[in-house]
């Protein structure tokens, strides 16, 4: 134990001499894949550069997600003696302005910054609000997301500083009796999709018959735009491991085990290098700490495949097989990993744990409501202004995410999918749905892992279906009839409405297809991917009725379906479309009313997507028009 | 530990540990499946054994629930039968099935006899299961008349390039059983599922050809499949067997039990008895059998050779020639060659037709040659041979010279099983074999080292072994290691393959054998090729050659043996066999005779227990089985003691004759010498029937055992 302290001892004098009595600048960078994929390296770059330039010493920290992806790539500065300030969309250029301005003009440059971590005072001295008073930001807790974005990932000093580990030292101590009531009383649900309540599967573990046991812990995030547990590995790895440490502890496994899906490699790095500090303060290995318990982490990396985020096909892989997933019963607390009791949770509940148990599961219910507890990170992507990972309280009306944190979409909402690609659609009459795991349900779509995919009125419900059931279709494991045939016929049927095909009895083959499926199929991704068809066809049926009985797609999305037409209201005649068009289809000069020629039009969306004033919509085709001369000729 | 659980509201008394599906089965309760196959552990994954369980939600497979104290089930509720329905639905949608829903289905079946063969399979009136489908089974159960969903089809090409049986996988329901079956059973793993989503399939590793990915062609997969997805090739248009005979496969001494399949007074093809406790087989009991007793060369008639040609006569002609030039013969000028796949009958006859009809003691069989000096070391071996389930309680199993790649796959199969419970396997094979890769060691000697090597082994297992020994080479040790290895086994066995049999150091080779038997309380397995050696040793047939060269002979008989290639002065060939001989006769009798398929009788399997064959159909012509013409001659002589009705009176005989004690023993004054290679003719790589390899008639055997 004395060791251990020692190194928490020098992690907090090394976080007060550094960061907090800094005497140096400091520098802070978000690094984590989204601040990389804005340009966060080159800013990188030029921040040395200048620093060597002006001559004047800082402290850079790299740090993960902070939330706002919009804002990457994300600089802060914090001078010595006053609070840390945030500067967002930094380019190179904009990086070297500020840069100077801080460091050699003794200016803030508060134009150009965007909030700060300070107090009142400083917001009213300077006119800079506090960076979480931003509407994107104020209505979300960060329990999950607490460090990130302060702590450099890649140094377990800094986690040590923002007692890490303290959860698991108090489960040592008080033993898994105290962890498993903790978990109890906080009422954690599985963060992973299904809501089970955690601690009746890590009690299942406990109970089970076996001298080896294993946790797992679910990395594989396949959801296409979720990004929560990556965000949360790259930048806070250890809330992770400390987690799935304490697990181990409380069910009595050896062996923890990452399943991270290998399409991450910056997250793999990180934890890796994360485990290898776990090492190095005694707390992997033999005998940790003095006590009885011994626990080693290893990491395996997945090989392409969404079912293998399904818990049984998952294990199924561990072992070297064909990720398909198993019947249950068994379930895999009493047969999993070798046939060994195996706890398996997600990222984000292993990351939510330490939390809990530092502060006990009474804590825990300040958030949320009763049945729903505690708080979700989310992934909010899509049409809406405010695109990032955010995290709030369960029970946080669809609409204050979409609209306050989301900052709303420019053109008219249509719909928000959430649960990721086997969740369903909830449209506008349904925004003020709190999100909670049952009344997602209930309105027939999912909690899923967390993704929230925003919708307006340019993205078509029905190639909106069309694309999440090619995904189910190309990843479902093929091993079941209800799912590998359903999938195939709902594109089918997709297909030929998008084509303009449609017949009114397509629909009911679709929903006869989607209930087989829902009935009968074996597991998790059958039972769920007829979704986004099932929920579209309850609450958007005008859009499939319109594209199979009148031909038309009103988003002006499905070729041959519509034809362009240039609003007279919102065309500014600045003369983008015209470039960017490559039939030479638009014609106009400049500030007056461009024209379109749907005889040339190739229904390529290219002008759609540079027009900043939404004035290229989509109407309905003459009546007369023959649709496959139309199709023949968009080919 | 029973439970009780009510189905379908019936009260049962059930054993814990059970899935529905099994309790339903017990209790004659028949729910739907197809994936499903007993035998196999279950699967889950066409859906279609679907219930209703009480306070659970939707519909879990009954193949995969166990039964809980208290569980309502319900097996045929409106509910499950609609999702059944729709659930067949979909697999047709991806089946060609044109046929179920065509207007002139009730009277195609008279029109349609050749245009079935189209190549292209669009319903069931082109698919060669036609008949024999379980989901024609399911669709008629079910009532289906339509399929309701948008068809796809895989426009996958028919694998055709294998031998034995065509894959098409545009008809491949993905039940699973093929992949099941191949690598829980036969420990395999030749098939698996590959890609996944809409396009998965079932395919080899790498698509390769069935050939390159190691299959031992045992058609379990065939056997399995539900549809006409996997077909044999020798039967794929014949349609749906008349009948059924159980019979045992006579072209090895394993002594498989069989299924003939018979349609139009023929044999079709075979399957494992299931019933009679052989749940596999190997290639050739098979996929070798149809062939082999059906080609148009088959024998039917008798004929007359001179050196002025060929004339086909009657039995009476034949007969009475035969008759005519055995009397004529002098006694010390009549030699019989019989080969050991004949049945007890035809062997014991030969014995008493040497005796009391001939009166000459130039009786030998092929099986002389083949196994040269060590056939008196087997016959000894002969009284310690056990059944092939001893392998089952074994704890350590030496393999001699056994490749159980295709012939004998069965036994590889046991001897997977038996590594599987715990037995440690050892093999000794100078060459690569099926048991290279799954043998816990493999003693490698060089090849014809293999005597030193085991005589290395026996030192190290003899009383006192293990002492120091500074010049021991490598392989000395590894040997002692093995050999220490089966001193501390409890239930160790020693298996002999066929081709340490027929080893030209054989007679050295079992002698160490014999001892290692003793030394390590072993049991013992022996597997020679042909099928009846036992019979052959039992009724007195093989002897020890003695001495001298073959003495001019006037009648040579020769009885399921081929000619020999080249005869001093040749004499009067009198041929009983079932195919023509391999060179022409410069005079001779050439008889017809029945196939294993074609004649009732008994041989002596591997263990030395006695196995039955039936007559499950017309041998060809006016083909007679090889012990029937022997009595005709004997009659014609006048001899007494040879009118049997049928087979069972020959067998009621010899049964009652005990020939180890009895004085029956035919000396051979050397009609042949062992080494001289008069014999070698018959190549038997790839195993023979009658002094024919297999490959001769079997094209599929070819391409495992090329030239």
């Amino acid at each position: 134990m004395n060791k251990f302290d020692s190194y928490r001892e020098e992690a907090l004098q090394k976080w007060d001499s550094q960061i907090v009595h800094s005497e140096l600048p400091v520098i802070y960078l978000g690094t984590a894949s989204c601040g990389i994929a804005a340009g966060a390296l080159d800013v990188l770059e030029t921040i040395q550069q200048t620093l060597t330039e002006l001559g004047q010493p800082a402290r850079i920290i790299q740090v993960g997600c902070i939330g706002p992806c919009y804002l990457e790539p994300i600089m802060d500065i914090a001078m010595p003696g006053g609070p840390r300030v945030s500067y967002t969309n930094v380019t190179p250029q904009k990086a070297k302005k500020i840069l100077q301005a801080n460091l050699a003009e003794g200016d803030m440059a508060s134009k150009m910054a965007k909030g700060h971590f300070g107090d009142d005072s400083f917001s009213v001295r300077t006119g800079i609000p506090k960076f979480f008073d931003l509407p994107m930001l104020k209505p979300q807790v960060r329990v999950i997301l607490k460090n990130c974005g302060f702590i450099d990932p890649e140094d377990g000093d800094h986690y040590l500083a923002q007692d890490g580990y303290l959860g698991f030292l108090k489960v040592l101590e008080a033993g898994p009796g105290y962890a498993l009531e903790a978990l109890k009383e906080s009422g954690l649900r599985g963060r992973g999709g299904a809501g089970f309540p955690a601690f009746k599967k890590w009690e299942l573990a406990r109970n089970a018959q076996g001298e080896q046991k294993y946790v797992v812990c679910n990395a594989d995030e396949g959801d296409p735009g979720a990004f929560m547990n990556r965000a949360l590995i790259e930048s806070d790895p250890h809330a992770v491991l400390e987690g799935l440490l304490i697990a181990g502890y409380t069910v009595g496994a050896s062996q923890g085990i990452i399943y991270v899906r290998a399409e991450y490699p910056l997250a793999v790095k990180r934890l890796k290098k994360a485990i290898a500090q776990m090492r190095s303060y005694g707390l992997l290995g033999e005998n940790i700490l003095g006590s009885e318990f011994s626990f080693d982490i290893s990491i395996k990396e997945g090989a392409g495949a969404f079912v293998c985020g399904e818990e049984t096909a998952l294990i199924a892989s561990l072992e070297g097989k064909r990720g398909m997933p198993r019947p249950r019963p068994p379930f895999p607390s009493d047969s999993g990993y070798n046939g060994c009791p195996t706890l398996i949770n997600n990222t984000e509940t292993f990351g939510t744990v330490p939390a809990i148990m530092r502060n006990g599961g009474e804590w825990y219910q300040q958030f949320g409501t009763p049945g729903n507890y505690g708080t979700k990170t989310f992934s909010l992507v899509g049409k809406v202004r405010n695109t990032g990972l955010i995290e709030v309280p369960l029970g946080t009306p669809l609409r204050q995410v979409v609209e306050e944190i989301g900052g709303g979409t420019e053109l008219a909402f249509k719909a928000v999918q959430t649960g990721g690609p086997l969740g369903g659609c909830l449209g506008a009459s349904q925004l003020d749905t709190p999100i909670t795991y049952e009344s997602m349900r209930d309105q027939g779509s999912i909690m899923g892992s967390g993704g929230l995919i925003v919708m307006d009125e340019s993205t078509c419900i029905v190639d909106m279906a069309r694309y999440f059931i090619g995904f189910a279709l190309r990843e479902s494991c093929g091993n079941c009839t209800p799912c590998r045939i359903g999938t195939r016929v709902l594109i089918d049927r997709l297909e030929k409405i998008i084509r303009g095909e449609g017949e009114a009895h397509d629909l009911d083959v679709m929903r006869a297809a989607a209930d087989t499926m829902v009935k009968t199929s074996l597991c998790g991704l059958g039972q769920a991917a007829s979704n986004p068809v099932s929920s579209s066809l309850n609450f958007f049926l005008s859009e499939y009725e319109s594209h199979v009985h009148d031909s038309y797609c009103q988003a002006g999305v499905c070729k041959g379906l519509f034809q362009y037409v240039i609003s007279a209201e919102r065309c500014n005649g600045c003369g983008v479309c015209v470039k960017a068009c490559s039939s030479n289809a638009i014609q106009g000069k400049l500030k007056e009313l461009h024209t379109l020629d749907v005889n040339l039009c190739t229904q390529c969306h290219a002008c759609v997507e540079v027009c900043t004033k939404h004035a290229i919509i989509g109407v309905p085709l003459p009546a007369e028009t023959d649709h496959l001369v139309l199709s023949e000729a968009l080919q | 530990m029973s439970l009780q659980i009510s189905i379908d509201g019936h009260s049962l008394s059930v054993e814990k540990g059970k899935t529905i599906l099994q309790v339903a089965r017990q209790n004659g309760i028949d729910i739907p499946t197809l994936c499903d196959l007993p035998g196999l552990a279950s699967h889950g994954s066409c859906r279609m054994c679907i219930v209703e369980i009480q306070g659970r939600p939707n519909t879990p497979t009954a193949c995969t629930t166990l039964v809980e104290e208290g569980m309502v089930v319900q097996t045929d509720s409106p509910n499950v039968q609609a999702l059944r329905t729709e659930l067949l639905k979909l697999l047709l949608s991806e089946h060609p099935s044109g046929c179920l829903i065509c207007s002139e289905k009730s009277h195609c079946d008279d029109c349609m006899v050749t245009l079935r063969k189209t190549g292209v399979i669009t319903g069931c009136r082109s698919c060669p299961q036609d008949g024999q489908c379980q989901l024609q089974v399911l669709a008629d159960r079910f009532g289906l008349t339509e399929v309701g969903y948008p068809g796809r089809y895989r426009m996958l090409p028919v694998e055709k390039n294998d031998p034995f049986f065509d894959r098409d996988y545009n008809l491949c329901v993905l039940c699973g059983r093929c992949v099941r079956v191949c690598e829980e059973n036969h420990f395999l793993s030749t098939l698996t599922m590959v890609s996944r989503g809409t396009d998965v399939i079932v395919g080899t590793a790498f698509g390769q050809t069935h050939l390159e990915a190691g299959c031992s062609f045992c058609g379990a997969c065939v056997e399995v499949c539900p549809t006409g997805t996997l077909s044999e090739k020798t039967r794929k248009w014949d349609g749906k067997p008349e009948r059924e005979v159980a019979t045992t496969c006579a072209l090895c001494s394993a002594g498989c039990q069989i299924k003939l399949l018979v349609k139009n007074d023929m044999v079709i093809g075979s399957l494992p008895d299931h019933a009679g406790e052989s749940d596999m087989l190997c290639v050739k009991g098979r996929f070798g059998i149809t062939e082999l007793v059906n080609h148009p060369t088959r024998l039917e008639q008798p004929v007359v050779v001179n050196k002025d040609g060929s004339l086909p006569v009657s039995w009476e002609h034949a007969i009475e020639t035969a008759a005519e030039k055995i009397s004529s013969c002098a006694p010390g000028k009549y030699g019989m060659l019989i080969s050991a796949d004949c049945s007890n009958e035809t062997l014991y006859i030969a014995q008493k037709f040497m005796r009391e009809v001939a009166r000459s003691s130039h009786l030998q069989t092929s099986s002389t040659a083949l196994y040269g000096v060590g056939l008196q070391a087997i016959q000894r071996l002969y009284g310690l041979a056990q059944p092939l389930s001893v392998l089952r309680e074994a704890d350590a199993i030496l393999c001699l010279g056994f490749d159980g790649k295709y012939a004998q796959s069965v036994v590889d199969v046991e001897l997977h099983r038996a590594k599987r419970s715990g037995a440690k396997l050892i093999t000794l094979n100078a060459a690569e074999h099926s048991l290279s890769k799954a043998a816990d060691e493999w003693l490698r000697p060089d090849p014809g080292e293999e005597a030193d090597l085991l005589e290395m082994l026996l030192e190290s297992t003899r009383s006192g072994a293990g002492k120091q020994q500074e010049h021991l080479s490598p392989a000395a040790v590894h040997a002692g290691q093995i050999g220490r290895l089966l001193l501390e086994s409890k239930r160790a066995v020693i298996l002999l393959g066929p081709s340490f049999l027929t080893h030209p150091d054989n007679l050295f080779l079992l002698k160490a054998v014999e001892r290692l038997v003793a030394q390590i309380a072993a049991q013992l397995i022996i597997l020679p090729e042909p099928v009846n050696l036992a019979g052959a040793f039992r009724t007195g047939i093989v002897t020890p050659a003695t001495t001298a060269g073959i003495h001019d002979l006037e009648v040579l008989h020769l009885v399921g043996e081929t000619v020999p290639p080249h005869l001093p002065a040749e004499p009067f060939i009198l041929y009983q066999n079932i195919y023509p001989p391999t060179r022409d006769l410069s005079s001779g009798l050439v008889l017809p005779a029945a196939a294993f398929t074609e004649e009732d009788g008994t041989f002596l399997d591997h263990s030395g227990k006695m196995r039955s064959i039936q007559r499950a159909v017309t041998a060809p012509g006016s083909a007679l089985p090889s012990w029937e013409i022997l009595c005709r001659i004997a009659q014609k002589l006048g001899v007494a003691g040879f009118d049997y009705e049928n087979a069972a009176q020959i067998q009621a005989e010899f049964e009652k004759i005990d020939f180890t004690s009895a004085d029956l023993t035919v000396s051979v004054p050397g009609l042949l010498q062992p080494g001289l290679d008069v014999f070698r003719w018959v190549q038997r790589e790839d195993h023979a029937y009658m002094g024919f390899p297999l490959g001769t008639w079997v094209a599929g055997l070819r391409m495992l055992y090329p030239e």
